[in-house]
């Protein structure tokens, strides 16, 4: 299977928060690679930029941003993204990544992560803004698949189609995020085993993985729990599947004793090697 | 010597001459030490996962440092105590068979005549021994380059003598040609020259006092960035009850080599701050004591200690 992208396997990273840096530090060996909010360092105090110097010269590093709006249908904000870009061209990745949908409308930031309408227009608009963006960072950007609150109505297509055709229609690889592929399926009951093979795996760069919590019978990704047995299956499956280049846990709140991060990451590597996709 | 048109300058116009002057050679005195130590050319080594105390402690303050550091290591392990008027005093606790090493065991022996903190900075004997034995520390940091290298010595003594001769020399041959012509309102240009040598060691002392070159400096500071948390943590624990009140004890210590004393303040362990500050006009955070080390030699020079 050809490789999404061109570009190099990074093995079993971590989502950088500044809560374990020093335990990060003092465990350097047992991490890959670092994984940062980019938009933690867009309008960065000088404290933060050292920080971001000192990781990158102890870690491989992955952009991860939150608030680009790749799905806007307004398009993209240029000043936005002029910050993105300068801090790709600081920290020059092998790739960054967004979420596949739209955070932005009426000029206002919603703050909140929403999922686009699954229609060929929404897919136009991601292809359009993609285009625009590439024109600004060259370095590759892959889109993430988000947890889904509510399905915006009159659909043309599910998830998975909707997904695998807009990273056909932009060329972009795909950074799946296992738990909320997991989440999605629990809360919208579908077969995710069933329908495994509908997903775009031959786009596969990245792999997100986490733990989250049930609310009124709701699985939320609030990443703030050690990753399900649910979820692990669902890893160790798609890992299996196809050429995954990097693997990230995400974790943001009720951080537990570093070790337990570690033991994670080290069970994440141990499927990438166990498949062949890390050294 | 009278035909020289500055020399025959008038006063108030000589004046402004002589501080231009004497503005060039500290310039010149500053960018001759700088360039001297060039080791951040190279970009600091990766900071350790587990940073040895004592090479920490000897690169942010040569051996004043490492004193600090051991004291403090030697008093959380019951070995010391500090008494009333800054002694540190040996208690009655034993030390196993291989329980110390030769510098915590050096250190424990200088401590049995009960000395005030500030003596065991002034101990020769003390800091020729733990020189001794921190040479292959010394080696290890000089060959990376993060101890000041030799070359900051020699500039720094060719720009203190280099731009005393220009002052002193240009302010004698003003006051011989005023005497010439029989004036003898000097005073002025006697006290500036005064003072402009003053500033031109002062600036060199500054420039030098650290041990740490700057590529040592960079290193230091990736350290602090990296592991400031855990200082942060360290300092939460201190008077806790259990183990965890030895907040810088096993492979925490390191902490105290980077930071000195001055976390402590506040603290129930205060009392280390305030002795060794009033024994060493520092707390430590940086190099510059009574006994410093400068310029690479881990304070050996400015207390009689041989390398």
């Amino acid at each position: 299977m050809a490789a999404a992208i061109d570009a190099p396997a990074l093995g079993s990273g971590l989502g950088y928060r500044p809560q374990f840096r020093a335990d990060l530090f003092a465990h350097r060996h047992e991490v890959d690679f670092l994984e940062i909010i980019a938009d933690h360092y867009l309008d960065a105090s000088k404290e933060k930029l050292a920080e971001l110097d000192l990781l990158r010269a102890h870690f491989p590093l992955v952009a991860h941003g939150l608030d680009l709006s790749i799905g806007g249908a307004e398009g993209v904000d240029s000043r936005y993204l002029d910050k993105v870009a300068a801090l790709i061209e600081r920290i020059d990745p092998p790739w960054w990544s967004e979420h596949l949908c739209f955070t932005r409308a009426g000029g206002v930031s919603i703050g909140h992560l929403a999922s686009l309408p699954y229609t060929q227009e929404a897919i136009d608009v991601v292809a359009r803004n993609v285009e625009y963006v590439r024109r600004r960072i060259k370095a590759p950007l892959i889109l993430e698949n988000i947890t889904c609150v509510v399905r915006v109505p009159d659909g043309e297509m599910d998830e998975a189609e909707f997904l695998s055709r807009t990273l056909e229609a932009t060329g972009c690889g795909w950074l799946c995020d296992v738990a909320n592929m997991h989440v999605n399926a629990v809360n919208f009951g579908f077969d995710l085993e069933a329908e495994f093979e509908r997903w775009p795996w031959d786009r596969l760069v990245q792999m997100h993985y986490a733990g989250g919590r049930e609310r009124n019978g709701v699985l939320i990704d609030s990443h703030d729990a050690a990753t399900s047995d649910a979820v692990w299956t669902l890893y160790d499956r798609a890992v299996a599947r196809a050429p995954v280049k990097a693997v990230v846990l995400e974790r943001d709140e009720k951080i537990p004793p570093f070790g337990e991060l570690i033991d994670e990451v080290a069970r994440a590597r141990a499927t990438l090697m166990e498949k062949g996709r890390w050294r | 010597m009278q035909n020289i048109a500055i020399l025959n300058l008038p006063g108030p116009d000589f004046l402004n001459v002589f501080g231009l002057v004497v503005i060039l050679v500290l310039a010149g005195a500053y960018l001759c030490i700088r360039f001297a130590d060039r080791t951040d050319r190279r970009p600091p080594p990766p900071v350790p996962q587990n940073p040895d105390a004592m090479e920490v402690a000897f690169l942010q303050g040569g051996v004043n440092q490492v004193i600090r550091t051991l004291i403090y290591d030697l008093a959380q392990r019951g070995f010391v105590a500090l008494a009333a008027e800054d002694h540190v005093v040996p208690t009655e606790k034993q030390a196993q068979p291989g329980e110390l090493n030769a510098l915590e065991t050096r250190l424990l022996e200088a401590a049995q005549a009960k000395p005030k903190a500030h003596a065991l900075f002034e101990d020769r004997g003390l800091r020729r021994s733990l020189l001794e034995q921190l040479a292959p520390v010394r080696a290890k940091l000089t060959a990376e380059g993060l101890i000041k290298p030799q070359s900051v010595k020699v500039w720094r003594r060719r720009a203190q003598i280099g731009g005393t001769l220009i002052i002193v020399g240009l302010a004698l041959a003003k006051i011989y040609v005023e005497w010439a012509k029989g004036s003898a309102n000097v005073a002025y240009l006697i006290f500036l020259a005064a003072a402009s040598v003053a500033a031109l060691f002062a600036l060199a002392y500054v420039m030098t006092r650290t041990h740490a070159s700057r590529r040592g400096h960079a290193y230091l500071e990736a350290m602090r960035l990296a592991y400031g948390g855990r200082l942060q943590e360290a300092v939460a624990h201190i008077g806790s009850p259990g183990p965890e009140a030895r907040a810088f004890g096993g492979a925490a210590l390191f902490l105290i080599g980077l930071y000195g004393f001055s976390p402590l303040k506040g603290t129930t362990e205060a009392m280390f701050a305030e002795a060794f500050s009033r024994g060493s006009g520092s707390q430590g955070a940086d190099c510059g004591t009574s006994c410093g080390g400068s310029c690479g030699d881990g304070g050996a020079s400015d207390c009689g200690g041989g390398d």
